[in-house]
């Protein structure tokens, strides 16, 4: 599904310009359209904040949390409702602020799709500034924890979170897809046919390859907004094996709940880093929560074995810093 | 049955186990850092191409930690009349890597069949369990796996590996390590 862009109160010149600077998006991996506002919703507004029919199309914008961007003739404006942008800016300068307003992560935007998440209204228009692939499988309950066959360009993969897998029709295909997932664009759909599709000739695990793709770019990742999330099941992580910090992350949460916060303090790793792992979970359908109909954690086991310093010794030649 | 062991009744050890042709021997090798005392024999009756041999006793390989002490791997007979072995290979053990064949039909009974199979001799021994060859698998799922184990209340590593990738299996015993912690 392509990003709504509307336009509201531009004059020709100016949204000449847009057009060809949303048209300029596909060299980004982003598939979005471009048409004048029509009073609905849609995933993001460019306005001109001088024009009257501008405002009032901001000011609805405004209501429903759309991501604005507003041109001005005044010189810096301070109001944080809208990307601020001058009417003589170019091509490339408008291309530029557009996937910098689309990669973007304000605070409330982790509400609303906190809210999202647990009141099944899914990925709607302004939802997240974020439309990494990685977010849209945890947001939008029409393809969350469902086979989706997921598009980049020429390259189709089709993710089976109850079968663990990740298809494809090559090896090249998936390690090119990992790069992508945690970026945005891409096209995502379910999946409904049973088996794979033709041509698919090799199969990962899905756990693994979205650990991959979300630490590859995490900053293209916003912060995991639930709390109280834990794991029944390990996630199947054997083919990133460079990934130990998600060994970390998935231990503590078969503990039981707890939150990227609590774990990045119990395991020392980095909240970005966590926050991915978060997303890869949560986006392969391993992670549980109360809102996406999460089995109770597990109790917890009565007490292990004490190992002491063999385990340590053990764990260091393993590459386990952690636990040496 | 063993339990409440601690580290005066351990020693660096980690146990392979699983069925035949599951990639037990390879996974060792991968780990090892001297190639496997073996007791490979020709396999009369192939359980899957390109196997065609297989452990009739016991493989055993080791690998020096940093501090010198050297780490045993032992590989058990997948054969079920090689059952009275497994008490002995396992006694002292840190943990067990069971290796299952995500081709074979029956994976999540057979991945309970050595759950069972390993706690009737040491119901606390650590486990990690290591699928091979799902990549040319592909009606293999994950799924069937995951509610054996919940049915047992066990929440055990279940990783999809290369038993011929050093790093794939090095980050299973990682899994297992840190399972324990």
């Amino acid at each position: 599904m392509p990003v709504d862009i509307r336009y509201a109160g531009l004059d020709p010149d100016v949204e000449r310009r847009v057009c060809f600077a949303i048209n300029g998006l596909a060299a980004h991996h982003i598939r979005a359209s471009a048409n004048p506002w029509d009073g609905t919703r849609c995933d993001m507004l460019i306005t001109d904040a001088e024009d009257t029919y501008g405002r009032i199309a901001a000011d609805i914008a405004r209501r429903r949390d759309t991501p604005i961007l507003a041109f001005t003739g005044k010189a810096g404006s301070s109001d944080t409702w809208a990307q601020w942008l001058r009417r003589d800016a170019t091509v490339s300068v408008l291309t530029k602020a557009l996937v910098g307003a689309l990669s973007a992560d304000p605070p409330t935007a982790q509400r609303q799709a906190a809210s999202a998440i647990r009141d099944g209204s899914g990925f709607g228009p302004s939802v997240f500034g974020s439309r990494a692939a990685l977010v849209r499988l945890v947001l939008d309950p029409g393809i969350r924890r469902k086979r989706v066959l997921i598009g980049f360009s020429k390259r189709k993969l089709l993710a089976d979170p109850q079968a663990g897998r990740l298809f494809a029709a090559s090896g090249e295909d998936i390690a090119g897809a990992r790069a992508l997932l945690s970026g945005i664009g891409g096209d995502i759909e379910p999946y409904a046919p049973a088996g794979v599709p033709a041509g698919t000739k090799v199969a990962v695990s899905l756990d693994a390859a979205y650990v991959q793709a979300a630490l590859h770019r995490n900053a293209a990742l916003p912060d995991f907004p639930l709390r109280d999330v834990w794991l029944c099941d390990w996630p199947d992580l054997g083919q990133a094996p460079r990934h130990v910090d998600a060994l970390l992350v998935a231990r503590t949460l078969l503990r039981g709940k707890t939150s990227m916060d609590a774990i990045a303090a119990a395991t020392g790793i980095g909240a970005n880093a966590v926050s991915a792992c978060l997303w890869a979970f949560a986006a392969s359908g391993v992670l549980q929560h109360a809102s996406l109909g999460g089995v109770q954690p597990l109790p917890r086991g009565s007490a292990k074995r004490r190992f002491g310093q063999l385990v340590a010794k053990m764990a260091r030649h393993f590459g386990l810093g952690a636990l040496a | 049955m063993m339990d409440g062991h601690h580290d005066a009744f351990l020693t660096a050890k980690l146990v392979f186990a699983g069925p035949v042709g599951a990639g037990k021997s390879t996974a060792i090798a991968s780990l090892a850092e001297s190639p496997p005392v073996s007791t490979e024999m020709p396999l009369l009756d192939p359980v899957s191409p390109g196997k065609t041999t297989t452990t009739v006793a016991l493989d055993f390989a080791t690998a020096i930690l940093d501090d010198g002490t050297p780490l045993f791997l032992y590989g058990l007979p997948g054969q079920d009349h090689f059952e009275f072995m497994r008490g002995i290979v396992l006694e002292g053990a840190v943990g067990a890597l069971v290796m299952l064949d995500a081709r074979e039909q029956t994976i999540a009974a057979t991945c309970i069949g050595w759950i069972d199979a390993i706690g009737a001799i040491d119901r606390e021994l650590p486990l990690a369990f290591g699928v091979t060859h799902s990549d040319v698998a592909p009606g293999f799922s994950l799924h069937e796996v995951r509610m054996a184990m919940r049915e047992r209340g066990l929440a055990v590593p279940v990783f999809s590996v290369d038993a011929r990738d050093r790093e794939h299996m090095a980050h299973l015993v990682r899994a297992l390590l840190i399972s324990l912690e």
